[in-house]
């Protein structure tokens, strides 16, 4: 009466999923069948930029055709040419990198208070009736309210800018955090406790893991509201970054670099949202709606 | 949970079973007696059922000996020793299979343990016969290797009691047939001391050496099995113990009606 006779049966019964049988469109050979399921597999790719695409395209003949007025739009081509005017120069780098900076610096600290404060509100009670009425009546204030006052406080100097972004991207994570942790199911947290897990080890492969998709939505969210706060802080109080190139080429009339402005606004966005989206399939693996795409 | 560590270190499947005795264990909430003043002994190595109508308060028990409630009064003593709880010598299988969806199988039934703990969850993992789908996520499984997979993970501790919270409880007929047939295997094998908490009379009498009837917070009924190793369930004598403990059950729960 041994187990290893035994569970082979047990195996079966369990029923393993059968692996795909091969589509008959594998077996087609013929030059048609290839272009075809060569369009199949490009098609994915390719949708999402049919329409930017056509924009761009029906953008450009129409300032050609001199139906839109090039001082109010100009046309892609000169946006083209300035973003290749500007990087000749080393000013676009330069003002990329100094919005960049302070984008990324707002966050990390944000991110952290907002981590940290989570963390604390939705493991003890106390902190919870202490600190979340207040964070919440703080979450209401709308943070680029504060900015003429940021300004007297700090200038135009970086602080401004990061604590601007500080603010505006802690409540999000705050909130995902805090109800990431509380929606712990309390019978897993149950299971590791009788099954000998300390705290810390509770924390590292319970708590941290079953918060992490919730956590991950809130810095989806932060993204957004980073750069936000960063266009505005910058267009109303910086001497440099991607804002001010924007707000100084107003003050000159320069169509073709506001425009770029705008587009490198939008680009940087979508940066931020891939790599969003790489940090949830890298680390959310384990969800069935990311089943297969990590590997 | 060095006790428990070090036993899951050893190669030997004949870990002996614990000697277990409640006495006068009591629990009380917002006025209901859910535990009153229930003693009971487990046998090493003794598989013991609990059976009851539900709210009789076995579930509440399980809780209370693996400590994850704290009862108003009584004592647990452990082969003579007092414990406050079994959390110690004992690992709990719950209904559900409580597996982290984020941890793979292998690292699910690893849980807890402490060194080489690849090595015995791989091992456990093949005395359930899931030893194919170590890398799979959870959700990947059905119904019946998640409780599998629990069983595993409760199994490579090497407890000296597992406790059983109707496990079997969610499964279909045909997966809990298998489930009973794998736990009783497992048990003969590796001589633990079990205690089994289920509503179905069937189950208890296919594996228990004792049926205990709890009622009102106490053991109303204890008889012993005394039917050969494996039972069928279409055998007479089956039959006509399983009448009797279902006509126990029936004539405490008509006193309540």
């Amino acid at each position: 009466m041994t187990t290893s006779a035994d569970a082979p049966s047990l195996q079966d019964g369990s029923g393993n999923p059968a692996s795909h049988p091969p589509r008959c469109e594998a077996g087609d050979r013929t030059p048609r069948g290839r272009i075809l399921r060569l369009l199949q597999g490009l098609l994915p790719q390719t949708l999402p930029w049919c329409f930017p695409f056509l924009l761009l395209i029906s953008w450009q003949i129409g300032s050609m055709a001199g139906w839109i007025n090039p001082r109010i739009l100009p046309s892609p081509l000169e946006v083209f040419v300035a973003a290749f005017r500007l990087t000749a120069d080393g000013e676009l780098q330069d003002h990329l990198a100094v919005s960049c900076m302070r984008a990324f610096t707002g966050l990390a600290i944000g991110g952290g208070i907002g981590l940290l404060l989570g963390f604390a509100t939705a493991t003890s009670r106390l902190l919870e009736n202490l600190l979340d009425s207040s964070l919440q009546m703080f979450r209401a204030i709308p943070h680029l309210a504060l900015t003429p006052l940021v300004i007297i406080w700090f200038g135009i100097g970086e602080e401004a800018k990061v604590f601007l972004i500080v603010c505006g991207v802690a409540f999000p994570i705050y909130l995902n955090t805090f109800h990431g942790i509380r929606a712990i199911d309390p019978q897993l947290v149950e299971m590791a406790t009788v099954y000998g897990l300390g705290r810390r080890a509770l924390w590292r492969q319970v708590i941290l893991p079953g918060a992490l998709p919730s956590i991950l939505v809130g810095v989806r969210f932060s993204l957004g509201v980073m750069w936000m706060t960063l266009i505005v802080a910058e267009a109303i109080a910086a001497s440099s970054g991607i804002g001010y190139m924007a707000s100084n080429a107003r003050e000159l009339m320069q169509t073709d670099v506001m425009v770029l402005s705008i587009l490198l606004y939008a680009l940087l966005g979508k940066l931020a949202d891939v790599f969003a989206r790489r940090m949830e399939h890298g680390w959310l693996s384990w969800r069935s709606e990311y089943a297969g795409a990590a590997t | 949970m060095s006790d428990l560590a070090q036993g899951s270190g050893e190669t030997s499947t004949a870990a002996s079973g614990a000697a277990v005795d409640i006495r006068g264990l009591s629990k009380t909430y917002g006025g209901r007696t859910v535990l009153d003043a229930l003693d009971l002994a487990l046998q090493p190595g003794e598989f013991a059922a609990i059976v009851g109508r539900s709210g009789c308060g076995k579930s509440t028990l399980l809780r209370h000996l693996i400590g994850l409630e704290a009862p108003d009064a009584g004592d647990i003593l452990v082969d003579g020793a007092h414990q406050g709880n079994l959390v110690h010598v004992a690992r709990i299988m719950f209904q559900e299979s409580r597996l982290l969806p984020w941890k793979s199988v292998l690292a699910n039934v690893g849980i807890g343990l402490s060194g080489d703990w690849k090595a015995i969850a791989a091992k456990t993992l093949d005395a359930v016969g899931l030893a194919d789908r170590a890398e799979d996520w959870p959700h990947v499984l059905s119904g019946g290797q998640k409780q599998r997979a629990a069983l595993a993970r409760a199994l490579a501790h090497a407890p000296r009691l597992l406790l059983l919270d109707e496990p079997m409880g969610a499964l279909d007929a045909l997966t809990r047939l298998e489930m009973q047939r794998l736990i009783e295997n497992l048990w003969l094998e590796r001589k633990f001391t079990a205690l089994l908490v289920t509503h179905d009379v069937g189950e208890a009498i296919t594996l228990a050496d004792r049926i205990i009837l709890l009622e009102g917070g106490c053991v109303a009924r204890d008889v012993q099995v005394p039917l050969a190793r494996p039972r069928r369930r279409g055998a007479r004598d089956f039959a006509a113990l399983e009448a009797e403990v279902l006509g126990w059950i029936m004539s405490v729960y008509a006193g309540y009606i």
